[in-house]
């Protein structure tokens, strides 16, 4: 569904933004892009979606050139923006209506099943977006992309701003439109939205894609052999992590009771650190 | 198109319903049209007068001190001086140097009574006002010119001051909801989002410029001027809309626009009105493009001829150059996002 090959950019002659990016992503899939603030995640999803136009290299959505396609590719995309940009005098309704009047009636979804499968409350749906709490407004927000049931999701951070319910719900939710045959794009600092969702993960740092695989695989490439011990010494129970080399002559410590040994997973973060050398914050 | 451009000015007359902007323009049209028919009328010109004075018997040139009096030699060129200057004021002394006949334009008796009371005071010291001596030039018609000019004045400074920055509030309103960016991608044209503003601000233009010219200089004189003066809407409300919208662009908050706007209007658009409705002269004026645009919308106003061909063209070309240069900040400012 989207190709991307040799992709190349920078906002000033000399300071590349994105240097020989190189992947693709197949219909339904969940592909998520994880990087710290400034890596050029938003930079590429800017030019994936058309709004930038002066890049080098290959850009296909749908087997089409980009930077070729009019206006009318919009009707494919949905882009939920990490802070919900809504007509704040107007109510959920009244912008639904407004923005989804630019697609075709036949594309479109109903309102209220958007409103109510977003779980937009429903004494507020006709009251005015400021009227609306953070997560209340991203709702609405992921609602407007709905609502033209778009076949392309480029959603950025999408939980963030959400009680733990909302965000669950949303994942819930992107997982639905998987389901359905759409392929979603997520750009995220966030390991734990990455880890969850996405079939596969593209690590970018400093505009260049250091790793790009299945959670799984990335978390297994990564052959740290670290163990969590619990023991009971004097009646008290302590933990503590060692390398498997260190256990090999017996445990470097006193015990009264080994009560556990656990393989130490690692997180999506611990991976991220391991490959690029740096944090996501 | 037509239903993307229709959906886009429905949701800017939303917008501008909801921050009152109709109300503001309404206030606007009252508070004028009370200004021209009650105050400025009767009281406008009373302090600015210049005083012609005529020795009926001495053919030599006098001179005087005060520059608000002009001694003139003889009486065709007292009655050449009214006409170059409508508001001015003619006094005739006679022999024993008392006054034998004030000389003015009528606008209305009270108007009529204090002006010739302020020329009789600058020349005589204690005038005794029980009687004064007017004659009139040509009755009826400065009453006219007067509202006429006022009322360019204001339908002006309102195309200018207001749609500039009635425009730009409603863009700065969009622009820190965010909604610039959704646009970016939406199939809609961003060449229509910038459109249906222009025309949502000129048809308020033309209605409040019809109403203005109604309300002020009468229905008859309105009906025979007004395609002219809505045609000076057509081309100069545009171009108003099109600079707050462009300013608008550049600046990333409205402190900074309110900056650019009291540099247009304070600096470029109020000097314009004093050397276009009166005999002042500087030629610093010609360096204004303001100064081409008012004296366009005053000749019309006037009945005055003036090159509508080529003030047309020009106004044209700018719109068009503005709406590219517009379409293309609007573009950066997606991009940026």
């Amino acid at each position: 569904m989207i190709q991307v090959k040799n992709l190349n950019f920078s906002y000033k002659k000399g300071v590349p933004v994105l240097k020989d990016i190189d992947f693709s992503i197949e219909k339904g899939e969940i592909f998520g892009f994880l990087g710290p603030n400034g890596s050029g995640k938003s930079t590429t999803q800017k030019i994936l979606t058309g709004l930038l136009k002066d890049y080098s290299g290959e850009v296909k959505i749908a087997g089409k050139e980009i930077r070729k396609q009019g206006i009318d590719i919009y009707k494919d995309i949905g882009v939920l923006f990490e802070l919900p940009y809504l007509y704040t005098s107007l109510s959920a309704v009244d912008n639904l209506e407004y923005f989804g009047s630019f697609y075709p009636k036949e594309q479109l979804r109903d309102i209220n099943e958007v409103l109510e499968l977003v779980d937009l409350k429903k004494e507020y749906r006709r009251k005015p977006i400021k009227k609306y709490s953070k997560g209340m407004r991203q709702r609405a927000s992921f609602a407007r992309v709905l609502m033209s049931n778009p076949n392309i999701l480029f959603l950025d951070e999408p939980i963030s701003g959400l009680d733990p319910s909302g965000a669950i719900l949303f994942k819930n939710i992107i997982r639905e439109e998987q389901a359905k045959g759409k392929t979603i794009f997520i750009t995220t600092h966030n390991m734990y939205v990455a880890d969850e969702l996405c079939d596969r993960i593209a690590f970018i740092i400093d505009g260049d894609i250091k790793a790009l695989d299945t959670p799984k695989n990335l978390k297994n490439s990564e052959d740290h052999g670290f163990v969590d011990i619990e023991y009971e010494l004097n009646g008290i129970i302590e933990n503590v992590t060692l390398h498997t080399k260190e256990i090999l002559n017996g445990f470097p410590f006193t015990y009264d009771k080994i009560k556990s040994i656990h393989t130490k997973e690692l997180s999506m973060e611990d991976v991220f650190v391991k490959v690029t050398g740096r944090g996501l914050k | 198109m037509l239903k993307q451009f229709a959906l886009l000015l429905k949701k800017d007359i939303k917008l501008i319903i909801r921050h009152n902007f109709f109300l503001i323009m309404l206030a606007s049209l009252l508070f004028y049209s009370l200004y021209i028919n009650f105050i400025y009328v009767n009281e406008g010109t009373k302090t600015t007068a210049t005083v012609y004075v005529l020795y009926e018997s001495s053919r030599e040139s006098l001179i005087s001190k005060d520059e608000n009096i002009v001694i003139v030699e003889d009486e065709e060129k007292l009655i050449k001086a009214l006409e170059m200057d409508n508001e001015g004021i003619g006094i005739r002394l006679d022999n024993s140097g008392k006054p034998s006949s004030v000389l003015l334009y009528h606008v209305s008796k009270k108007s009529d009574n204090f002006k010739a009371l302020y020329g009789l005071s600058k020349i005589i010291d204690d005038y005794d006002d029980s009687e004064i001596p007017i004659s009139y030039l040509q009755e009826g018609d400065l009453e006219l010119k007067q509202r006429a000019t006022m009322t360019s004045v204001i339908i002006f400074f309102e195309i200018a001051a207001i749609s500039f920055l009635g425009v730009a509030s409603l863009f700065f309103k969009e622009k820190s909801m965010g909604v610039i960016k959704v646009y970016g991608i939406l199939p809609a044209s961003k060449l229509l989002y910038i459109l249906s503003k222009v025309v949502l601000f000129l048809s308020l233009e033309i209605v409040f410029a019809v109403l203005m010219c109604l309300f002020n200089i009468g229905v008859e004189y309105s009906l025979e001027i007004l395609p002219q003066i809505i045609l000076q809407v057509l081309l100069l409300s545009p171009i108003m809309v099109l600079l707050g919208f462009l300013f608008a662009l550049v600046y990333n908050n409205f402190k900074q626009f309110i900056f650019a706007y009291t540099v247009i209007i304070v600096m470029v658009t109020s000097p314009v009105f004093l050397f276009v409705t009166s005999s002042l002269e500087w030629t610093g004026v010609y360096a204004l493009p303001t100064y081409y645009a008012y004296s366009a919308l005053y000749n019309t106003m006037l009945k005055n001829p003036y090159p509508i061909l080529y003030y047309s063209l020009a106004c044209i070309l700018v719109i068009l150059g503005l709406i590219i240069t517009n379409y293309n900040l609007m573009k950066r400012e997606i991009e940026r996002g």
